[in-house]
């Protein structure tokens, strides 16, 4: 069998890369919609509460606000993952000669242990 | 998994199938050993007993006299010293065993501007230093790059 041509190494590995930003890209939408959620809800539970005089919804109001802290963390881990992923093509289509290929092969090992 | 995860270890797998994990896998494959040619070597070039602002001026001009005689080869400035603001006075050039005579040739051509450097060579842990002194001929030059690069030398540009 004979090793495939480096371009065609990258085609596939831009392929792949352009699949995982997608499916990332959907669930990064999903995430924008229950931050949104959790903070209307969050900030509706305060209103209300101040509303009608009832200060005990200020504190599920306000556990509500203090927990989109996991979405928006989520969502920079996201960011941080799809510029490592947009890199790899244009690193590989760099890589010209057996140890730059070997170079970039171990950095794509080490972004998996960092994933 | 998270899905960056898992596109990740396709990508690390590809790369395994193609045999890039492994220089000089591909030559192997397709057909014994591979071209001396193909085989890249790394040089690192450096200068001796000067200033580090005195060694990032001559490290662009010493690029460009190798560039000038051996277009072939990947010659790149580093910084001995990673957090110095300068562009780096040391040199790390890629060649293949066709190119050491040309490299010498302009190495060579160097040395005779600057007569009064020293240029210490680099490479699989061993060290050689040379300057106008040491070296009368590019011949003599490419032999002893050649042998410090565990090379034969072939003619050819």
């Amino acid at each position: 069998m004979s090793a495939k041509s480096d371009a065609e190494v990258v085609r596939e590995v831009s392929e792949r890369v352009d699949a995982a930003l997608s499916k990332n890209h959907r669930t990064e939408i999903v995430i924008v919609v229950v931050l949104v959620l959790l903070f209307l809800t969050g900030i509706g539970l305060v209103a209300y509460g101040a509303a009608v005089q009832r200060w005990e919804f200020l504190v599920p109001g306000g556990l509500a606000e203090l927990a989109i802290v996991f979405p928006i963390r989520q969502l920079v881990k996201l960011r941080a993952d799809n510029v490592r992923l947009q890199i790899i093509p244009q690193l590989l289509r760099l890589a010209d000669n057996p140890q730059a290929k070997a170079l970039a092969a171990k950095l794509i090992e080490r972004l998996i242990e960092q994933v | 998994m998270s899905e960056t995860r898992k596109a990740l270890q396709d990508v690390a797998d590809l790369l395994r199938e193609a045999g890039w994990d492994r220089p000089g896998a591909r030559e192997a494959k397709n057909g014994g050993s591979a071209s001396p040619d193909l085989i890249r070597h790394v040089l690192k070039i450096h200068f001796a007993e000067i200033e580090e602002a005195r060694a990032s001026q001559y490290a662009p001009e010493l690029r460009r006299f190798i560039l000038d005689a051996a277009p072939e080869v990947t010659v790149s400035q580093e910084r001995e010293d990673p957090e110095a603001q300068d562009a780096g006075g040391a040199l790390a050039v890629i060649l293949g065993s066709s190119a050491v005579v040309a490299l010498a040739r302009g190495i060579k051509a160097w040395l005779e501007l600057r007569t009064r450097s020293s240029v210490v060579f680099k490479a699989r842990g061993k060290e050689l230093v040379i300057n106008n002194l040491t070296c009368h001929q590019a011949a003599d030059l490419a032999e002893k790059i050649a042998g410090l690069l565990g090379v034969t030398p072939s003619a050819k540009g």
